[in-house]
């Protein structure tokens, strides 16, 4: 848990639209709505949701467990597990070689899909999942979200994930973002959306 | 889950209705964050790694160990990484010269007694491999204890971004300017050519 300790890796966002009134009972009631839901005991492949940031084996959020203050601190956990095909396959040419011995027919395709669809399913079920927690935190009072993690396939989960729990906008804050937040006095944006890119060592701009 | 794949079309934005003008303006102003590290490592060399901030006073920044350099071009994309413990070498000199900005830097900066470590990305102003000051003993298990190093962490992240987020208005607000021209850009080339010679 890199908020706790360690190095951090950080993303920022600005929240660029959210409902007139954002009380702690509507954001209580969506992360809820979004909580992570285990998948130990079961052969699903993904789970991504919602866990308390000091306890990602923890996804009740009672006494509002996620809100300190200004800032509602979340952990966004994603558990997955795969099977590589080359172990299904492996198994499902086991599978059908058994069959051979009492039937001389061979599988109709659809029966070979069934089984390995099957075999994948039985298989899915004997692998762990890999379990990894990314924190979240929103500040209230300037609407600012960080992600700690700067992975692209970790932004698409949050930015998802965010998405269906609060239903707002998210923007990165890269440069020109950041620089239209930063604008000095009497600079308009107009301006900012004109710049060019400078030759920093005279001739062509590289 | 179904995640919407983040095409190039979309980059940046976690929004149901994209602008595709911003997402345009976006794209098209990635070189900003480029020459804001690049006007940064000028800053530095000077005035000795001491940068006066707004706010913030006096803060000594390094640029350390690594540094990424590319041309900043969509289509035809160079780029050259510089590692060692001294980034005045001639190599990231070279590549500036060569036209290319920097596009990835590991800098070190200290105000007060606290020191921060940390890569930026020049396209995205991602941040990867911060460490922080140390102030509390991580060893404090208990719950009461974490809410607090959680707080007392983020605070030091506020604090370090809230500084960088300083120096980048800094940088735009003379980037916008009419002394970006006259004596900012003139100053970078004087630099540079400066270097060459020192080099030759």
């Amino acid at each position: 848990m890199s908020l706790l300790e360690g190095v951090i890796s950080l993303t920022r966002y600005r929240v660029t639209s959210s409902p007139a009134e954002l009380s702690e009972e509507f954001i209580a009631e969506r992360i809820k709505r979004n909580a992570f839901v285990d998948i130990d005991n079961t052969a699903d492949e993904e789970s991504i949701g919602w866990v308390e940031v000091l306890d990602p084996f923890a996804a009740s959020f009672e006494p509002y467990s996620f809100k300190f203050g200004e800032i509602i601190a979340l952990g966004m956990r994603v558990d997955k597990r795969t099977v590589a095909p080359k172990v299904v396959n492996r198994y499902l040419a086991l599978a059908e070689a058994e069959l051979q011995k009492t039937s001389e027919n061979r599988l109709r395709s659809e029966e070979r899909r069934e089984l390995k669809a099957r075999i994948r399913l039985d298989l899915m079920r004997r692998v762990p999942v890999n379990t990894k927690t990314i924190e979240v935190c929103w500040f209230l009072d300037r609407g600012e979200v960080w992600l700690t993690s700067s992975g692209g396939k970790d932004r698409e989960y949050f930015e998802e994930l965010w998405r269906m729990t609060f239903d707002m906008g998210l923007m990165m804050k890269v440069p020109f973002v950041l620089a239209g937040q930063l604008l000095p006095a009497g600079a308009s944006n107009d301006l900012l959306e004109k710049v060019k890119p400078a030759a920093l060592f005279g001739g062509r701009e590289g | 889950m179904t995640c919407w794949k983040r095409s190039n079309r979309r980059p940046y934005l976690a929004e149901g209705k994209v602008d595709m003008d911003l997402v345009d303006l976006i794209r098209e102003k990635r070189f900003l964050g480029q020459e804001f590290l690049t006007w940064l490592w000028y800053q530095c060399e000077l005035n000795s790694g001491l940068i006066q901030v707004k706010d913030f006073g006096t803060v000594e920044i390094w640029f350390e160990e690594r540094m990424v350099l590319d041309s900043g071009r969509e289509n035809q994309r160079q780029s050259v990484t510089c590692q060692g413990r001294d980034l005045s070498l001639a190599e990231a000199r070279t590549a500036l010269r060569q036209g290319k900005k920097v596009s990835q830097a590991r800098l070190r900066l200290a105000s007060a007694d606290y020191e921060w470590r940390m890569t930026i990305k020049a396209e995205s102003l991602e941040i990867t491999g911060l460490s922080l000051p140390r102030t509390l003993d991580p060893r404090d298990e208990n719950k009461a204890d974490l809410a607090g190093r959680l707080l007392d962490r983020v605070a030091l992240i506020q604090e370090i971004t809230g500084f960088i987020d300083k120096l980048f208005a800094q940088f735009i607000s003379i980037r916008l300017s009419d002394n970006w021209a006259e004596k900012e850009l003139a100053g970078i080339r004087r630099w540079l050519i400066d270097q060459s010679r020192e080099s030759a």
